[in-house]
């Protein structure tokens, strides 16, 4: 069997972490440790990808007020920016 | 504020981040997510467990990732990236892990009681053997190693042929109920003397040495590293007392690797699964082992001049 792609397991693991599995949260504490900047270069352009980086870059923030995450957040080139904007309004205030 | 979706896996990280924007609780979301994940920390221990189970080639194969993306690969960033892509690493063994935490749970057997017990109890019928190996043992196979073939023997495998062989032999004699065992504190004894030399000039150990260890370790998974037994002040001086008392010797001491050898033996048999139905080969030189246990029924002590 094909081993999974590591975006997938990625997206995979925020998507169980949203809906409360234990486990995936764990997952999700170690991979914060790494910049947003390298966290975004693993990254697949599905969908639901960007949800979970959207969503990726709002913790990182949260957590370490991390810029490339805000520029992230905030680039014409997201294009979930609008949906994310409460985040990043919200950090500003 | 929005609590997180309980057992639905089955929703997308759109729905679950679509229904809170509409509800206009999507800040509430995502610090309830980080609520959760920041409970969820993971010790530096276990990540090095971690990282010490990941395969040789995972880890080449996740250097290279990381090096795609920046990084600089370190043994805490593989260990991040195998979890996403593998889960929960499982500890290699669930014997040392449980022995380990049931060390801790209440006061354990004293090694005086140990040893009584051990020199009076006939052994029953062995259904485990444990192979523990002492510094002294492998020191023995390094300086061989330079007697016999000069300069030449630090190109040659030594350590790994020789566990290699030893590994062989018990697999066939006890049909594969054994294991080799080195605990932390040898370890770390056989580290600190790196490039020490004995009273003949002789190296007791060396990098190279080193590399072939840890190969039997981490790659060919012959021996296994006990992470659990490293230093122990307490049983060293409940050892030391005893083996002034039994060698009426004052200046007696028993040394860290020793002491980690004897803890391991005491939690094996108290703790692990095979009961009084283990037995033990402690590979030494060191006639510390024959003072202290010399007289054990079911503790075999085979030095590098005996063949087992």
């Amino acid at each position: 069997m094909e081993e999974p792609k590591l975006e997938a397991a990625i997206t995979e693991n925020v998507r169980l972490s949203l809906n409360g599995d234990k486990e995936a949260c764990k997952k999700l504490n170690l991979l914060v440790r790494l910049p947003f900047s390298s966290i975004e270069k693993l990254y697949g352009t599905t969908e639901e990808d960007y949800y979970a980086l959207n969503t990726l870059a709002s913790l990182r923030l949260k957590m370490f007020n991390d810029k490339s995450a805000l520029a992230f957040l905030t680039s014409a080139k997201n294009p979930l920016r609008e949906i994310f904007a409460s985040i990043v309004g919200l950090l500003k205030l | 504020m929005p609590k997180m979706p309980e057992a639905k896996p089955k929703r997308t990280i759109k729905e679950i981040v679509q229904e809170a924007k509409r509800q206009q609780k999507l800040p509430a979301l995502i610090e309830n997510l980080r609520k959760e994940v920041d409970e969820k920390r993971i010790s530096k221990e276990e990540m090095r467990e971690m990282y010490r189970d990941i395969s040789d080639e995972k880890k080449e194969e996740l250097n290279s990732v990381l090096k795609l993306i920046g990084e600089t690969p370190t043994a805490e960033k593989v260990v991040i990236l195998h979890m996403q892509k593998e889960g929960p690493v499982k500890k290699s063994n669930k014997f040392r892990t449980r022995l380990y935490k049931a060390r801790t749970l209440g006061k354990p057997l004293s090694m005086e009681r140990m040893i009584e017990q051990f020199e009076k109890v006939p052994p029953k019928e062995t259904e485990f053997l444990s192979v523990i190996i002492d510094t002294g043992y492998i020191n023995s196979i390094v300086i061989k190693s330079q007697q016999f073939k000069g300069k030449e023997a630090l190109d040659e495998p030594e350590v790994i042929s020789a566990f290699s062989r030893l590994y062989e032999l018990f697999k066939e004699r006890t049909n594969g109920k054994f294991e080799i065992v080195i605990t932390q504190a040898v370890y770390d004894e056989l580290n600190d003397q790196m490039n020490e030399k004995d009273d003949k000039g002789a190296y007791k150990f060396t990098s190279k040495a080193l590399s072939e260890l840890n190969d039997l370790i981490y790659k060919k998974k012959v021996i296994r590293l006990e992470t659990g037994y490293g230093l122990n002040e307490e049983t060293k001086k409940e050892l030391s007392r005893l083996m002034r008392k039994k060698s009426n010797d004052n200046n007696a001491c028993v040394g860290d690797g020793d002491t980690s050898i004897l803890t391991y033996v005491r939690d094996s048999y108290v703790y692990g699964e095979y009961g009084d139905k283990i037995r033990f080969t402690i590979m030494t030189p060191d006639t510390d082992f024959k003072s202290l246990v010399g007289k054990c029924k079911n503790i075999d002590l085979v030095s590098p001049q005996q063949t087992v």
